[in-house]
């Protein structure tokens, strides 16, 4: 084991703790915090920024954080009698707050220097977990305006993809980490999209499989090749320092279906055994998530059934082209600023 | 596909935590539905009956909505894990009545290989007798007696054991009786979950599947093999359709099956608790099913008949 001594199943594992309704959500972040740790996200120089902390979960155990066994992100899922079997899509059942929640988390010992976040709820969950100094709300697509230009040793980025206008944002990375800094990505292949749900279920109602797909094919077709992300990147100012693959098509696979799809009928269960059998809960849950861990093993192996080529993920260390490639390529004017500078 | 549907439906009223069980029998149903209609001649034999729910919904009866299969449980027998240990062997049967609406017809005899079988099907008031016969073996009852015999489960039989059996149902079928079944394609071959994913280890493959791959394809014939089949067996097909598609199938073969036992525990010990509201919560549970699976009802569009994985015949005697 590499990756700074924790293996996908410690984090499968970890992560399962929090995410224990959805465990094929569980499975996919050990994939990728496992490549991330790989990719020292965990020890970028500093000062470092968080891209995209989300709750905050992800960047917590990517510190090598643990939480508590009651520790729980259902805990503060509300589903509304309105949003009941209305669909999937537009209702984002994380994004509310129980006022008063602490979770007794271990403390980490590195923490990201600067943390963005672009949901109100996010700065409040993530701010739980102490894994960033600072963090801030952000407009996504709008210019990293608050940060001076070659002011952060390194930045670990892994919702870029979701960005709309990736060069713009790469751009902004490119102009705010130093010259040998380190940018730490993740992003689609080309591949991914071959492997959606939405191919599968290829010929049935296009509605229902909108709601079970919730976007997300949407952003599988932002994938590329290896040869296809080296363009953007370079066209965007950054050039490739290191590069591997991740996630097996079989994860993938149990990721596209999982338990989503059951999503409210599973809370409503954890809601009243929580209610009405309190001391019992814990064991129900220690039991379920000793099934999961049984049950995923064969998916948290290195290859899962894909060679390193057939994995449909890459992810990335990027570094500032040096200015005399830039350029060599028209991205630095004469007189050394970069074009696209917000 | 509205009976599709509406078999769906009723059937998660007792599998509602087989999703992928209750939906793969309402497209096998639904295909028997469009294949016999509604006439079934009489007498009438169901070889393999098993509890007798499917065919009492078939037959339009319905349960109280507070039944499943899971309340007779022991849950001591439930092991943590999938083992091929059958969960439903010991169950505590009471006399209960189960029925809301009564099933519109009545076999005249229903043939299962377990006696907890016979004593949960004796409850449905479908049958008018119920017999125990070993799987693979013959039919307990005289010789040209039933019009129509309805064999769900044949597939189950080993190759060699099929056609042995069928001479054994051929026997007790009226010269111009009727045999009524259900068997997979050979595409069923193509489109098998685990071939296709044959890095998982062999035990884990065995525990998820828990013996279903074997018995979706130890029978896979192509529908000219099947006829050739029946040819060299003294029978001819009067009437034939297709079902299931490759989709449906993948969800059966998994499905929720590998959480079952914790579902079971969680939701047993609410059922003890707090019985309305565990009422309440399997209405949400069911209402989210029908929403998240109907679509998988209707047949993909642009689906050819070459695309669906199972066949339903009606077979008769070559030569009455």
């Amino acid at each position: 084991m590499k990756s700074g001594a924790i293996g996908r199943k410690d984090l499968f594992r970890r992560l399962l703790g929090g995410l224990w309704l959805r465990p094929e959500s569980a499975l996919w972040y050990s994939h990728m915090l496992y490549a991330a740790r790989k990719f020292s996200a965990h020890r970028l120089p500093r000062p470092c920024l968080d891209f995209g902390c989300m709750d905050g979960l992800n960047s917590f155990l990517l510190m090598n954080g643990t939480t508590p066994e009651k520790f729980d992100i259902f805990d503060e899922v509300r589903i509304a009698k309105s949003d009941s079997c209305s669909g999937l899509v537009g209702n984002d059942y994380y994004d509310r707050i129980k006022v008063g929640t602490r979770w007794e988390v271990t403390r980490v010992r590195r923490k990201f220097d600067l943390g963005l976040v672009w949901k109100k709820s996010h700065m409040t969950k993530a701010g739980r977990f102490g894994a960033h100094k600072n963090l801030f709300l952000w407009k996504p697509g709008s210019p990293l305006r608050d940060i001076p230009s070659s002011s952060l040793g390194g930045v670990w980025a892994p919702n870029l993809y979701w960005m709309q206008d990736l060069s713009q944002i790469l751009r902004e990375f490119a102009r705010v980490v130093r010259p040998q800094g380190r940018v730490v990505t993740i992003g689609p292949d080309a591949s991914l999209s071959e492997n959606m749900l939405a191919r599968l279920c290829k010929g049935y109602d296009a509605r229902w499989l909108q709601r079970l797909d919730r976007g997300r094919s949407e952003n599988a077709k932002k994938g590329k090749t290896l040869e296809g992300w080296n363009r953007l990147f370079r066209r965007s100012g950054l050039q490739i320092l290191r590069h591997e693959r991740f996630l097996p098509p079989a994860v993938n696979l149990a990721y596209e279906i999982g338990l989503r799809p059951m999503f409210e009928a599973l809370v409503e269960m954890r809601n009243l055994a929580l209610r009405e059998f309190p001391g019992k809960y814990l064991s129900f849950k220690r039991d379920w998530i000793r099934r999961l861990l049984h049950l995923s093993a064969p998916l948290l192996r290195d290859s899962s059934g894909a060679s390193k080529g057939g994995q449909l993920w890459h992810i990335f260390e990027l570094t500032p082209l040096p200015a005399k490639k830039l350029l060599g390529q028209g991205r630095i004017s004469q007189s050394g600023n970069k074009k696209g500078r917000a | 596909m509205i009976i599709t549907r509406k078999l769906f439906r009723s059937l998660l009223i007792p599998w509602w935590l087989r999703p992928e069980r209750a939906l793969w029998d309402a497209h096998a149903f639904a295909a028997i539905v469009r294949l016999t209609g509604k006439k079934i001649r009489r007498p009438c034999l169901e070889y393999g009956c098993t509890d007798g729910t499917y065919s009492f919904l078939l037959h339009g009866g319905e349960l109280k909505f507070s039944y499943d299969d899971y309340c007779e449980l022991n849950l001591k027998s439930v092991p943590f894990g999938c083992s091929r240990k059958d969960f439903f062997r010991q169950p505590k049967i009471s006399p209960k009545q189960v029925i809301r609406k009564k099933a519109k017809f009545t076999i005249d005899l229903g043939v299962s290989w377990k006696p907890y079988h016979l004593k949960k099907a004796a409850r449905l008031g479908l049958y008018k007798k119920l017999a125990l016969c070993r799987l693979g073996n013959g039919v307990p009852s005289p010789k040209k007696h039933f019009a129509t015999i309805w064999a769900p489960n044949l597939f189950w039989n080993r190759p060699e054991r099929f056609a042995v059996v069928m001479r054994s149902l051929q026997k007790s079928l009226l010269a111009n009786g009727r045999l009524i079944l259900i068997v997979p394609d050979a595409a069923q071959k193509k489109y098998e979950f685990w071939d296709s994913h044959p890095s998982v280890p062999l035990h884990y493959r065995k525990e998820l599947d828990r013996g279903i791959r074997q018995n979706l394809l130890q029978n896979a014939k192509s529908n000219q093999a099947w006829r050739a089949f029946f040819k060299r067996n003294g029978w001819r097909v009067s009437k034939h359709e297709k079902f299931l598609p490759p989709l449906v199938g993948w969800v059966y073969q998994i499905g929720l099956r590998p959480l079952f036992p914790n579902f079971l525990k969680i939701f047993m010990e609410l059922r003890k608790r707090n019985y309305r509201a565990f009422l309440k919560m399997k209405k949400n549970w069911i209402q989210s099913m029908l929403k998240n699976l109907d679509p998988l009802c209707e047949l993909p569009k642009k689906s050819g008949l070459h695309r669906l994985l199972w066949h339903a015949y009606e077979i008769r005697r070559d030569r009455p």
